[in-house]
């Protein structure tokens, strides 16, 4: 995450010099400053599981290409996960 | 072993460049979790960059299993039921938390975002607390 942090600190600066992307008409950056109890919470939910299954979503992914189980079984559990957020924030709506 | 600092820099570095040809051409934050998620309710022309993007992350694995398939040996050998309730967690806070290593870890902090740098400190802290725990009672190695 280090190295990939002091990359981009460097080329995000450079890039948004442009004024829009290469392939787009506006940039699509996330622009919310609020810290609410939905970003710590869920990122304290992410973090156990993370250190509880030893993979977030991005290596999860990649990992498939082991064909080993586990990497299959834990990308189809993190699916049912994202799903049940949605389900549950149907009721509670923390990120509208 | 004692050079892999060394490659996790330089697999940090490439990240950071893959997240900058996003953000150039597609002028988009490369945030996993999200891209993921929004495959899952697709709208008219937001599913392909998604799906070709998710695609690559595959591909880049299967590139990676036939120069150096030893990258892929440290797969932990957890139970069945601590993968699926570990996946179930990722999924749901990744979402309720609005991003995960990449678009908070990587993109979010590149662009010193308070709300990435408070999420990733927060996931980090849970991550070393939940290894704390789970190490005392046995579940992970």
């Amino acid at each position: 995450m280090v190295g990939a942090i002091i990359v981009h600190f460097i080329t995000f600066r450079i890039v948004k010099k442009r004024h829009h992307p290469v392939l787009d008409e506006k940039w699509h950056v996330p622009t919310k400053t609020e810290i609410t109890p939905a970003l710590v919470s869920g990122s304290f939910i992410f973090g156990f599981g993370w250190a509880l299954g030893g993979m977030c979503p991005g290596p999860a992914i990649t990992n498939l290409a082991s064909f080993d189980i586990t990497p299959i079984i834990f990308v189809v559990s993190m699916l049912v996960g994202m799903y049940l957020f949605r389900f549950v924030d149907g009721f509670l709506k923390l990120n509208k | 072993m004692q050079m892999d600092w060394i490659y996790a820099l330089v697999g940090g570095a490439i990240i950071g460049l893959a997240v900058t040809i996003m953000l150039l051409f597609n002028g988009r934050v490369t945030g996993i979790s999200g891209i993921v998620n929004g495959m899952l309710k697709p709208t008219a022309g937001d599913f392909l960059w998604r799906f070709t993007f998710v695609l690559g992350l595959f591909i880049g694995g299967l590139i990676l299993k036939v120069i150096r398939p030893e990258a892929f040996s440290g797969s932990l050998n957890n139970s069945t039921a601590t993968v699926v309730i570990a996946g179930l967690l990722v999924g749901f806070g990744t979402i309720m938390g609005s991003g995960c290593t990449s678009g908070h870890g990587v993109c979010g902090i590149s662009r010193l975002s308070v709300r990435s740098i408070v999420s990733t400190m927060t996931f980090i802290a849970a991550g070393v607390l939940a290894v704390v725990i789970f190490r005392k009672l046995g579940v992970i190695a």
